[in-house]
């Protein structure tokens, strides 16, 4: 019985045979190439410091609460209405040899629909000194984790535009996502510099 | 070696199926966490009755109260202490240990007054970290939440208004002429999105498209034919009333489900779209800034099929960074275009006999998505990124086209190379598609034989009816063409200030200069056949190029309100390729010039 079922479903088996062929073989490429269970998450609260300040020894960890007197002065140095206010930041100071050497903030903007989580890292002077990606959580647009886009912030201050399609290069597909980082990194500066900077 | 390639086609279903089982298992795995938490919860709440029992017990758990409330009202205390300071002072920084950090990532601002509202739907899931507040107010956001958080709805659409100098048809005694030419708006489409990200790694979308969709109503009836008259005959009417717009299109545009293997690649299948050229993946209307589509995705489709083209496939997409750019890729195994028909139905009133026309119009079609065609095509992209704002994309189709009716076997096979050039203000965009459509003498020689005759007629005392086989194809040997954007985004200082820029961020003015031209090799005019066999086929070489001069002003960047002046151009054969009149064919103008004021608008 069993031999004339396999008989005459010979075919379907030979094609069913094959699909778990190509399975197995799709399974063991991706275990060998990847960790998937964060693949939205880049980086966590605790490596993003670490990620923007590499050379620093130590970090000064500062929760900043956002207060409508904050918010407004935020808003007029950024120049447009970021789409979020946080109730708070984490922020840091980043230090090598008891010196400071920057300052870090974490903050949020919304893409097309979703929160683009990320911190900023700025100089002394209070140039950007670079950008990361902690959580992208749109459907498309997810090319502005690279570090080909987030290099475009380095060295600018608010004293550029800081703006999508112009000192800022778009990303075909992802323009909100673009626009959101922008001003984000406005606001990130912004608040550095009304906060931490101060200190 | 391609039909070797296409043997994993007929594998996607169980892919597919692979798929949702291992998301299914992975609610159950969350589902089975719950109901262990609930039972924990059962035992614990069983235990606290059994202490009910004891007295000591009892004592014991009000002292421990007494203490937590002490504790509740020292924390108060401190809190209102320390609102009051951050009310008297300018915003300062508060020193927290790593070892707060995660309290703080549960807590709320701290002062009542600066809770702002949440968005309604805005739940938990996917609040970001700080589970962050709108900053503007809700009808300034893109994209809503509805049921829960996971779910987004949005979309995009447009109208334009087009007034045309096409010339139209010749007067025939006192009758009104039959037009070509255009003077009026016309609500081009409106796409509904729903986005859905139920956990990080598993997401789906869909997108329904309503184009130029005034209406849809049906009536239907059964009533007795014997109403009661004395010439009344027994028996009962069934009554049908279909009524629509001309031009009314319902369609399920996108609908997919992706599951992220990892960061860069992820599995996605579905309702796709072919990612040949770059117009077919970027048609949301507010990314363009000419209020018409170009003539190689659209009009004059060098693409097997126009835009927005779908496809029913699986397949795999990502993206990988490389130096300062990136690279990203999509391969689908997908149904593919095939050879469709519509039936077109005709009723002409006229002073000799009425007519009744039954067409059978065959052209190319995206595939069924009803499982009845075997998965028998692939498509693919290829883009590399070297720096941020310039890009290049090689992609590609290839696929049977012939459909079960017909023996031939036959291949269309598409390439497509697109990219994008910044430079400061100024931007570039283009698109080259061609398409070769193999075997096609044999195909219509082949369809000739099946259909048998092209026509068929008879004639009743007043009524004359009429079957004809319609060939919309276009059927061509192949075709290719080209277009391309030139614009500046100019941000004057005086918009800003003036009623254009007040109250948005960033307005824009940016004139663009648009440049496409599109050929078809051998394309079917004429093919009459008779008892199985051909015996007229008239086929033409035909060429169209179109300059557009436009400008669009953006208030925000998903709403393009674009002017644009289009001359269009006949460069080979005895008519235009577009426009294309229903019932009326192709203009034999030279050329017609356009306006065009459009709105787009994404949400």
């Amino acid at each position: 019985m069993l031999r004339s079922m396999v008989k005459q479903n010979e075919a379907l088996l030979r094609r069913a045979i094959k699909a778990i062929a190509l399975m197995i073989a799709a399974a063991a490429f991706v275990s060998i190439n990847s960790r998937a269970a964060t693949a939205q998450t880049f980086l966590t609260l605790e490596q993003a410091p670490k990620a923007v300040f590499p050379e620093a020894d130590s970090f000064e960890q500062r929760k900043i609460n956002s207060t409508p007197q904050l918010r407004s002065e935020v808003l007029k140095m950024v120049g447009r209405k970021p789409s979020i206010w946080e109730p708070f930041y984490f922020a840091y100071i980043a230090k090598r040899g008891g010196q400071r050497i920057g300052y870090a903030i974490v903050c949020e903007e919304i893409g097309r629909d979703r929160p683009i989580t990320f911190i900023v890292a700025a100089n002394t002077d209070g140039t950007v000194k670079d950008v990361a990606i902690m959580v992208y959580r749109e459907t498309r647009g997810g090319e502005v984790r690279y570090p080909g886009f987030t290099r475009q912030f380095r060295g600018k201050s608010l004293r550029n535009p800081i703006q999508a399609q112009g000192d800022i290069r778009n990303i075909t597909g992802a323009t909100l996502s673009v626009r959101a980082m922008a001003t984000g990194v406005r606001k990130a500066l912004a608040v550095m510099q009304l906060t931490v900077m101060k200190e | 070696m391609l039909r070797k390639m296409l043997g994993p086609a007929s594998w996607a279903s169980v892919v597919l199926a692979i798929i949702l089982s291992a998301s299914v298992a992975a609610f159950a795995e969350d589902k089975k966490v719950e109901s262990n938490k609930s039972k924990a919860v059962e035992k614990k709440e069983t235990a606290s009755g059994d202490a009910s029992a004891s007295r000591n017990e009892v004592e014991q758990l009000r002292n421990e109260v007494e203490r937590l409330r002490a504790m509740v009202d020292a924390l108060m205390k401190e809190r209102a202490a320390a609102t009051a300071h951050t009310a008297n002072q300018s915003p300062a920084a508060e020193a927290v240990t790593a070892q707060q950090s995660e309290t703080i990532q549960e807590s709320k601002p701290q002062n009542p007054q600066e809770q702002e509202k949440p968005i309604p739907g805005r739940g938990k899931t996917d609040q970001g970290l700080y589970g962050t507040v709108a900053a503007g107010g809700q009808t300034s956001r893109y994209g809503r939440a509805v049921f829960g958080d996971s779910v987004r709805i949005g979309g995009y659409g447009s109208f334009r208004f087009e007034t045309n100098n096409l010339n139209n048809l010749a007067r025939v005694g006192d009758l009104p002429v039959a037009r070509r030419n255009r003077n009026g708006f016309d609500i081009r489409r409106l796409v509904l999105t729903a986005d859905v990200s139920p956990v990080e790694r598993l997401r789906f979308y869909t997108e329904i498209e309503f184009e130029r969709f005034g209406k849809l109503e049906i009536e239907r009836a059964a009533i007795p034919e014997n109403r009661g008259g004395a010439s009344a005959i027994r028996g009962t009417r069934f009554i049908q009333e279909l009524e629509g717009q001309d031009g009314s299109e319902l369609k399920l545009e996108q609908f997919w489900a992706q599951y992220d293997l990892n960061k860069s690649i992820g599995i996605r299948g579905g309702i796709i779209l072919p990612p040949v050229g770059r117009f077919n993946i970027l048609h949301d209307d507010d990314y363009w800034d000419v209020p018409r589509r170009t003539l190689i995705d659209r009009d004059a489709p060098a693409l097997p099929v126009k835009t927005a083209w779908s496809e029913a496939g699986l397949g795999l997409i990502g993206s990988k960074a490389i130096g300062q750019g990136f690279i990203n890729y999509q391969f689908y195994v997908v149904n593919g275009v095939t050879l469709d028909y519509a039936l077109e139905q005709t009723v002409a009133v006229r002073d000799d006999k009425a007519k009744i026309e039954f067409e059978p119009e065959i052209g190319f079609e995206s595939g069924a998505v009803n499982g009845s065609r075997p998965a028998s095509a692939v498509t693919w992209r290829l883009g590399l990124t070297p720096r941020v704002g310039n890009e290049i994309a090689f992609s590609g189709y290839h696929g049977k086209y012939t459909p079960r009716f017909l023996q031939t076997d036959a291949w269309i096979n598409s390439i497509g190379v697109d990219g994008k050039l910044t430079l400061g203000n100024f931007e570039t965009e283009g698109e080259f598609i061609y398409t070769k459509f193999g075997k096609m003498r044999e195909v219509l020689s082949d369809l000739a034989r099946n259909l048998v005759h092209d026509e068929a007629e008879d004639e009743f005392n007043e009524t004359e009816t009429e079957v004809e086989v319609g060939l919309k194809g276009p059927f061509t040997d192949h075709r290719h063409g080209f277009w391309v954007d030139l614009k500046y985004r100019w941000r004057p200082a005086w918009l800003k200030q003036s009623i254009l820029g007040e109250g948005f961020s960033d307005p824009q003015l940016i004139p663009i200069v648009r440049y496409e031209r599109v050929w078809y090799s051998r394309l079917l005019r004429e093919l009459e056949f008779k008892g199985g066999a051909i015996e007229n086929l008239e086929a033409e070489d035909l060429s169209q190029d179109r300059l557009t001069i436009g400008l669009t002003y953006r208030p925000i960047s998903s709403v393009p309100v674009s002017f644009a002046y289009q001359y269009n151009n006949r460069r080979r054969g005895s008519t235009l390729i577009f426009p294309e009149t229903i019932g009326l064919g192709r203009a034999a103008d030279r050329s017609f010039s356009s306006f065009l004021i459009g709105i787009a608008f994404g949400f």
